[in-house]
């Protein structure tokens, strides 16, 4: 799987638009105003997270190559071919969103940006936890100038689970997973809660 | 011309007489395979043309289904058309043409030649989309609805226009008349005996009313009758009254139940009653083939659909064809427009249907066909009608399925169904009741509040209810079976689909003591997220989870109603199924409860049904229904 990490450093996704103005006294007023969200790859699953990172827990499901993906204006992906990608990032906390989506057309790339508000591309991190947003499902195919793609959103928490507890079993004892998509989905919370040691009590059955 | 017959006693015995030629075994065996039970029915309907002088029948032969006709008094059938699947409720125009849907919105028209013998037929495309309001001559003229633009137009023209008309919409002209026309979608078209639309029913949605719309003649305007915004409480127009000015509805008036109204043509209000019944909501309705009057209402009790006449030339030979076919529900299909030819279908638990034909001049009953032939009745197990008090004033219809040759000794199946709201169980033939059955199981369905058909209070008493009322319920049916004994009730399991698997596994929860195991099919598991994953998607499925099902932002709640959440509780073994596409009861349900039971260290079996949606295919329901007798027989087995 070709795989691209992205840089660290790199901040807002709005650098295409901002950088004929001044990269440096834009990048000051940002970090002051909002401060600055970070994404960085977990390959070994034995990573630490700083104190200010969550995990988020990308599963992505595509017909077409995605060239490229940001989460908050910061490239998280590049060049992904078609297929099943699982992947950690460490992410700052607070609220995201899946930027842009990138597909290559046969002459030149097609950019999707996504709107700030429509909740379907937004989620949270939250820090020192395992932050799932759901899945995504690209289907499709990209044509000569443009691309036909639709995108489904899949809140499939039990089977990542099983899948982090396969292959992640440190990250998920150490970082309780949670929900952090659209709506509100409290299993991962329960189950953590409930099984692996992260407190709480379930519920009674009605009489 | 109508003739007034009369019918005539002694329809009874030749009816017998015939109806004995059907082979049957005298030998009780085990019951059929699940392939022999769940396989397509290979007659499907049977209608007499106008005339009486055709029948056609749609059959199924090697997967593929096929319009056959032939003349009534001749053997040989000839074959219109086939198609792999589509062929929809076959309809006479006149008594040359045979209308045939084929798939949801396309038509066939079929043309039968009467000189010919056996017939000859010819089969031509219905280009013109849109539906068939009715048939106002015999001449061949049909009054045809068509979505154009914004509204909903009906249209008059030659039956022959049909076949030569193309596109979305009818080109004006000639004979080709547009006759009506309403904003919107209009569902229920009400023509007079003159073939003028009088009446129309434009369907509601959530920000706009339905509304039932009136004209006193072709000339006249338009003129709001009656708006309703909830769709329960719309009267559904059905033809005009005997004084051809005022309108004969199903709506639920001062009564709970839907019933059979005049409705003002003046006021839009609900004048004089028809029919009602206070326990059972009117179900649909019989026509005259001529007239189009309503003559009879058909309303579902026990179970069991039954039909009051007020004609009472109808009256009297339904009540004849009762006598003569007395462990049956026995319906008149289809009739010849002078009444002297009835198709009538026959059903029950254990005979998936027969058709027969009643010469009513002659007093003979004819057997054309049985639905399933390959199936022998006396395999079969059949279906009593229980009516339990679960509390004072609150009353639930069950059946209990025994199987043959058991006495007090079967192990006992609840098979709550799915829904809940607004579906409900008959004890007519049923694929995997029987097929339990022929394993040696009792089977106890039961229709719980909030089931249909028997009237709103009933119906809106379910909400709300899951994991509750709904359970008080299958818990008092079984109860009230455990005092009758006819089952051995040390070994009880309750399984059932979408929502009769929620409630198997809720059931085990709540009364962790009475089963011996639980299966679920495709049975939401944790509701917060059936909400986020199902109903939340769009405004109507919003609403009806806050009315129906509980507060969507109260996670305890919904939490304290979930087999997710509450598996602790679970000490008998679980089988759980999924259709990895369901849409509706979405797979991680499965996964979720795979991996609570898992966590827990409770004893259960799973299996993903792949490419599987929420209903089940035929194949489909073979591997299942083999696979959960096998679980309920081992789990069930004396100790």
């Amino acid at each position: 799987v070709s795989y691209r990490a992205p840089r660290l450093d790199e901040c807002g996704g709005i650098g295409e638009f901002w950088r004929p103005m001044g990269r440096v006294a834009l990048l000051v007023l940002l970090l002051v105003s909002v401060g600055c969200a970070s994404i960085r790859p977990l390959q070994s699953g034995t990573e630490t997270l700083a104190p200010n990172e969550g995990i988020l827990v990308v599963h992505i499901r595509s017909e077409v190559p995605i060239q490229k993906l940001a989460i908050s204006g910061i490239t998280a992906f590049v060049d992904l071919p078609p297929g099943d990608h699982f992947r950690l990032l460490a992410v700052t906390e607070g609220s995201h969103r899946w930027s842009q989506i990138v597909i290559p057309a046969d002459e030149g790339r097609v950019p999707f940006t996504t709107k700030p508000g429509d909740d379907f591309w937004e989620f949270r991190v939250e820090r020192g936890r395992i932050n799932y947003p759901g899945d995504l499902h690209f289907h499709g195919k990209a044509a000569k100038k443009h691309a036909e793609i639709g995108v489904r959103g899949r809140n499939r928490s039990a089977q990542v689970l099983q899948h982090l507890r396969e292959r992640y079993p440190a990250l998920v004892e150490r970082y309780p997973p949670i929900w952090a998509g659209r709506g509100d989905d409290d299993f991962l919370d329960f189950y953590g809660r409930s099984f692996l040691g992260q407190g709480g009590a379930a519920p009674e059955a009605p009489r | 011309v109508r003739q007034p017959l009369r019918p005539r006693l002694g329809i009874s015995c030749v009816i017998l007489l015939v109806a004995s030629l059907v082979p049957v075994s005298s030998t009780a065996r085990a019951g059929p395979t699940a392939e022999a039970l769940f396989r397509k029915p290979s007659l499907l309907q049977v209608v007499v043309s106008p005339s009486g002088e055709f029948l056609a029948a749609v059959v199924m032969r090697r997967g593929w289904q096929h319009v056959l006709i032939r003349r009534r008094e001749e053997s040989r059938s000839v074959e219109a058309l086939k198609r792999l699947t589509g062929i929809g409720g076959l309809a006479w125009l006149n008594d040359e043409n045979l209308l045939v849907p084929v798939g949801p919105t396309g038509y066939r028209i079929v043309t039968v030649s009467n000189r010919d013998s056996p017939p000859s037929v010819r089969e031509r495309k219905v280009h013109v989309r849109g539906r068939l309001v009715s048939t106002p001559s015999p001449a061949g003229e049909v009054l045809w609805s068509l979505g154009v633009g914004a509204e909903t137009v009906v249209y008059r023209l030659p039956l022959a226009s049909l076949l030569v008309q193309r596109g979305s919409t009818l080109v004006e002209g000639g004979a080709i008349r547009r006759v009506a026309s309403r904003p919107g979608s209009v569902v229920a078209w009400v023509a007079d005996h003159a073939g003028i639309v009088r009446a129309g029913l434009q369907m509601g949605s959530s920000s706009r009313p339905w509304v039932l719309w009136y004209r006193g003649s072709s000339q006249a305007d338009w003129r709001v009758l009656v708006e309703e915004h909830e769709e329960e409480d719309v009267p559904v127009p059905l033809s005009m009254a005997d004084d051809g000015r005022d309108l004969i509805v199903a709506a639920r008036g001062d009564g709970d139940t839907r019933a059979l109204h005049e409705l003002s043509a003046e006021t839009g209000a609900l004048g004089r009653l028809l029919f009602a019944d206070p326990d059972a909501d009117v179900a649909g309705v019989a026509l005259d083939p001529e007239s189009g009057k309503v003559i009879g209402a058909r309303f579902e009790r026990a179970g069991l659909p039954e039909v009051e006449y007020f004609d009472s030339y109808y009256d009297r030979y339904q009540r004849s064809l009762e006598h003569a076919f007395p462990r049956v529900v026995s319906r008149i299909a289809d009739v010849s427009r002078d009444l002297r030819y009835f198709v009538v279908l026959t059903v029950s638990a254990r005979h998936s249907g027969t058709y027969y034909l009643l010469d009513t001049q002659e007093n003979v009953a004819t057997w054309i066909g049985r639905t399933m032939p390959w199936l022998d009745p006396e395999e079969l197990a059949e279906a009593r009608a229980l009516r339990v008090t679960v509390e004072k004033g609150h009353e639930v219809d069950a059946f209990l399925t025994l199987p043959t040759g058991t006495s007090g000794d079967a192990p006992l199946v609840v098979l709550p169904h799915g829904g809940p709201m607004g579906v409900r169980d008959l004890r007519l033939f049923d694929p995997l009741v029987q097929f339990l059955a022929g394993g040696g199981l009792a089977v106890l369905q039961v229709n719980y509040r909030g089931s249909a058909g028997r009237g709103k209070a009933f119906l809106d008493a379910g909400k709300r209810q899951w994991g509750k009322g709904i359970e008080d319920d299958l818990e008092a049916a079984v109860d009230e079976v455990v005092r009758t004994g006819w089952v051995d009730t040390e070994r009880m399991c309750v399984v059932g689909g979408s929502y009769g698997g929620y409630s198997a596994l809720m059931s085990v929860i709540r009364s962790p003591e009475r089963y011996r195991c639980a299966a679920s099919l495709n049975g939401p598991t944790d509701l917060q997220f059936l909400y986020h994953s199902w109903f939340g998607n769009w405004k109507s499925g919003r609403e009806f989870f806050e009315e129906s099902i509980g507060d969507p932002e109260d996670s305890k709640k919904l939490q304290a109603i979930s087999p997710a959440y509450l598996a602790s509780g679970i000490r008998v073994p679980i089988l759980l199924v999924q259709g990895t596409e369901d849409p509706r009861v979405d797979v991680d349900h499965f996964y979720r409860m795979q991996a609570v039971l898992e966590a827990l260290g409770k004893p259960f079996e799973s299996y993903l049904m792949r490419g599987t949606g929420h209903g089940l295919t035929r194949s489909e329901w073979i591997d299942y229904a083999s696979r959960l007798r096998a679980f309920l027989v081992r789990h069930l087995e004396p100790r």
